[in-house]
């Protein structure tokens, strides 16, 4: 075994407390780049925002006043701080709700989609054969679906609610986590440590659950926090085309759409909500890629990594 | 001679040739308006869509016995040169088909066997939508090479408001010859003034003048193109920018923008589409009546009119409103259904059904402000105590479900109601139309004894106990009429119909 493939704490014997610092300083160190510094604050901002909705919205996001309609923002001094909609709803209220929607459905996808993606991808190359040929049909066929037209088929044909929503956005999602845990599974499964695993009598169960599946999560992190960007551009997408949520759940890509017909005479109906998916999207980007730099094995070797 | 003279000499010469083109070509250029329109046909065949705008298209290529002049106040032939009831048999119609009439294409004349081939069409066909505008005829004849018999079941007074724009007369040896699919599709002649050049369903449709056509004057344009844009703001862009010529439908909050253009005009005009919120009383819980009447008074029409609609809608406070056949201001005050929460709350307690889950169905960019209005009736009829929901489907889903009688509660339109009578045969007599699936012994009465009513304030009072009759049950809240804005080219003279058809005949190019 070489040198580099230890631990850290394994190379440098701990010698006092200076020398833990150091080494909380060197761990810390690469997730200090700015890339995951603000696209962190970002995600945060989003946690923050869906989390303490309740708490922090000035009015009801579904609370209607047809006596104030198309309020430009009012900022400090106004009533309402990013004006009110075609409705007399605040715009404000309806953005920190908005954020709850896109947080919800983002990791919930992304769950379940990691979960039933490094499943089946760990169990296709775990056991090769006929069951890797079943499981990597399925996902031959189920990847042929353009992903966008399949999620609005689905919605289109089980109608709105924001379950139909999560489902026909983990439809697909799944995939790209069982072709990244399978490939791994296929080289996992013939290495030594498996052997002695199999040899010492562990049931397949047992070599996937606590061999396996451990080595896949690093992948499925990265591939977990650029879905996770994707569901929510989805969801805008279908709640855009009207085929997201119920109407009367607040989401940022419905503001968008009911926005668009008031964009030449109201702009903050639809600037607001575009910003928040543009900033959301943009900040879980930089926090996947900045962790793929740790985490890519490959980027490591070629210097460019931070590992 | 130089290379380079040549080449100066060619260039001279192609520019003195693309100027002369320039030159001839406004006198020989045609003439193209383009239509931003919400609504579209469904299919190639003309008997196979029942919306108002279709009607106006198919009878501009197939031809119609005519249709409502709303210059006049009455009805003008088209096809028919003229008509007669019988004396003796009210039940006994003659329409008199103007001589020498030449269809496309071909320049085979109109005979009554197409008329009477066409009303058979109308009731057999398995794409038609206009069995109801039919359903009175027992029988149809040809009595010579002109003349057409249309005899009916009984009397009905407003038969021409059933028969004149919506029975499309099409074409009895193209069908026979090569049946309804291809004789729509590839031989769509007619005797209109315009050819049907192109359909492309959902998005465009192209008809383009039949110079020869006794219809067809100088001042029409030569290409009519309906082109579907239901986002506003789009139909709104593309006029500014010159890509269409006529807009259809203008929300108040874009007016400004028309109205400010160097390039467009915003022209107003009064609608006869009755907006309305359906309730299908055979779906249940809406066959509970006492549902149907809270639904209706918590209904602020005033505040959505002045907040959504800014003012561009009239109250309804009877089924029809003023300009409208039948229409009584007396009669309609005591027929007015009160904003009133608290009479709402009420029956709906004594109903039983205090946090009902309720969901209305509207659709998205069909009507004026047509999702905002619904949204805002959310609340309030969250306020006497439903716990509603809105659904918006897209709009084929919606309306093909509203026709089979599938939606329980609907916010939709009734375009073309210039006389009541077809509208609410459709929609309120017992199998009228799937639609509502309305059914009361005393509407049924009272409906067909209007229509058999010749005598015109005879009639007027038979319709209005008709509409007593049904605000008593509340099947639908009658909402309002929008005050349609059309944006208009600077270039292009229209005026815009109450019934939201557009004929060629009526614009012309500056």
């Amino acid at each position: 075994m070489t040198n580099s493939v230890l631990p850290q704490s394994a190379r440098e014997p701990v010698t006092g407390g200076t020398e833990h610092m150091r080494d909380f300083r060197k761990a810390l160190g690469p997730w200090l780049k700015p890339k995951i510094i603000v696209g962190g604050t970002f995600v945060l901002l989003l946690c923050f925002m869906g989390v303490f909705s309740p708490l922090i919205s000035p009015y009801d996001p579904n609370a209607q006043n047809l006596l104030n309609t198309l309020q430009p923002p009012g900022w400090w001094a106004g009533e309402n701080f990013l004006g009110t909609d075609h409705v007399g709803r605040d715009i404000l209220s309806r953005i920190f709700f908005g954020a709850r929607i896109s947080l919800i459905i983002a990791i919930t996808v992304v769950l379940i989609s990691g979960v039933v993606g490094v499943a089946l991808g760990a169990i296709s190359g775990y056991f090769a054969g006929h069951i890797d040929f079943g499981i990597q049909k399925l996902v031959e066929v189920v990847w042929a679906f353009p992903p966008l037209l399949l999620a609005i088929a689905i919605v289109a044909f089980f109608g709105q609610s924001l379950i139909i929503l999560i489902v026909a956005l983990v439809v697909q999602r799944w995939i790209p986590y069982c072709r990244v845990a399978r490939g791994q599974a296929l080289s996992l499964r013939t290495r030594d440590f498996v052997d002695a695993a199999r040899s010492l009598g562990a049931s397949n169960g047992r070599i996937i659950g606590v061999h396996i599946l451990p080595n896949l999560l690093q992948a499925a992190l990265v591939i977990g926090t650029f879905a996770m960007a994707s569901a929510i551009i989805s969801e805008a997408s279908l709640s855009f085309l009207g085929l997201g949520v119920p109407p009367e759940i607040p989401t940022w890509g419905s503001m968008l759409a009911d926005g668009r017909t008031y964009i030449s005479t109201s702009w903050w109906l639809a600037l607001f909500p575009g910003l928040c998916i543009f900033f959301t999207v943009l900040g879980i980007n930089m926090l996947g890629d900045g962790m793929r730099d740790i985490f890519d094995p490959r980027l490591k070797r070629s210097g460019t990594g931070t590992g | 001679m130089k290379l380079g003279t040549r080449i100066m000499g060619a260039g001279f010469a192609t520019a003195a040739l693309m100027t002369a083109a320039a030159m001839v070509s406004p006198v020989d250029a045609k003439t193209r308006v383009a239509v931003g329109a919400t609504e579209t046909i469904s299919s190639h065949n003309p008997h196979g869509d029942s919306i108002s705008m279709g009607y106006g298209i198919w009878c501009q290529v197939y031809g119609c016995l005519g249709f409502f002049d709303f210059k006049t106040g009455s009805y003008k032939g088209m096809l028919a040169e003229r008509w007669e009831i019988d004396k003796k048999d009210p039940n006994v119609w003659t329409f008199y088909l103007r001589k020498g009439l030449k269809r496309h294409n071909d320049g085979k004349e109109l005979t009554s066997a197409d008329v009477v081939h066409s009303f058979w069409r109308m009731k057999n066909d398995p794409q038609s939508r206009q069995t109801q505008n039919v359903k009175h005829v027992a029988k149809t004849e040809a009595l010579d090479k002109y003349t057409v018999r249309v005899t009916t079941k009984k009397p009905t007074a407003p038969l021409l408001e059933f028969l004149f724009d919506r029975v499309m007369i099409t074409s009895k040896d193209l069908y026979d010859k090569h049946g309804s699919k291809i004789a729509d599709r590839k031989h769509p002649w007619g005797w209109g003034p315009y050819k049907l050049k192109k359909i492309e369903i959902g998005q465009r449709i192209v008809l383009e003048k039949d110079p020869g056509n006794r219809w067809a004057s100088k001042s029409m344009p030569d290409e009519l193109m309906f082109r579907v844009m239901r986002e506003a703001e789009q139909r709104v862009t593309a006029l500014l920018n010159k890509e269409i010529q006529i807009a259809q439908f203008i929300p108040p909050h874009l007016a400004s923008r028309i109205a400010k253009s160097k390039n467009a005009n915003l022209v107003p005009t009064s609608s006869v589409e009755l907006m309305f919120l359906a309730m299908s009383p055979k779906h249940k819980p809406w066959d509970n009546a006492t549902l149907r009447k809270a639904v209706c008074h918590a209904i602020n029409r005033d505040a959505i009119i002045k907040a959504i609609l800014k003012g561009q809608a009239n109250r309804l406070d009877a089924p029809i409103g003023q300009g409208q056949y039948g229409y009584d201001p007396e009669a309609a005050k005591k027929m007015k259904v009160e904003y009133d929460v608290a009479k709402g709350k009420a029956l709906l307690k004594k109903a039983g059904m205090v946090g009902l889950k309720v969901e209305l169905h509207t659709p998205v960019g069909r009507y004026v402000n047509d999702k905002q209005v619904t949204e805002s009736m959310i609340p309030m009829l969250k306020a006497i105590g439903l716990d509603a929901r809105l659904k918006t489907p897209e709009w084929a889903t919606l309306w093909a479900n509203v026709q089979k009688g599938k939606v329980p509660f609907f916010y939709m339109g009734r375009g073309g109601v210039v006389d009541p009578s077809p509208a609410f045969a459709q929609y309120f007599e017992t199998n009228g139309s799937p639609r509502i699936g309305f059914s009361n012994a005393n509407v049924d009465r009272l409906l067909q004894k209007e229509r058999a009513t010749f005598d015109p304030e005879a009639r007027k009072k038979v319709l209005n106990q008709a509409f007593a009759e049904i605000v008593k049950h509340q099947p639908a809240c009658f909402m309002w009429r929008h005050k349609l804005l059309y944006g208009i080219a600077k270039n292009v003279s229209y005026k815009p119909t109450p019934t939201g058809r557009i004929w060629g005949y009526a614009i012309s190019v500056k």
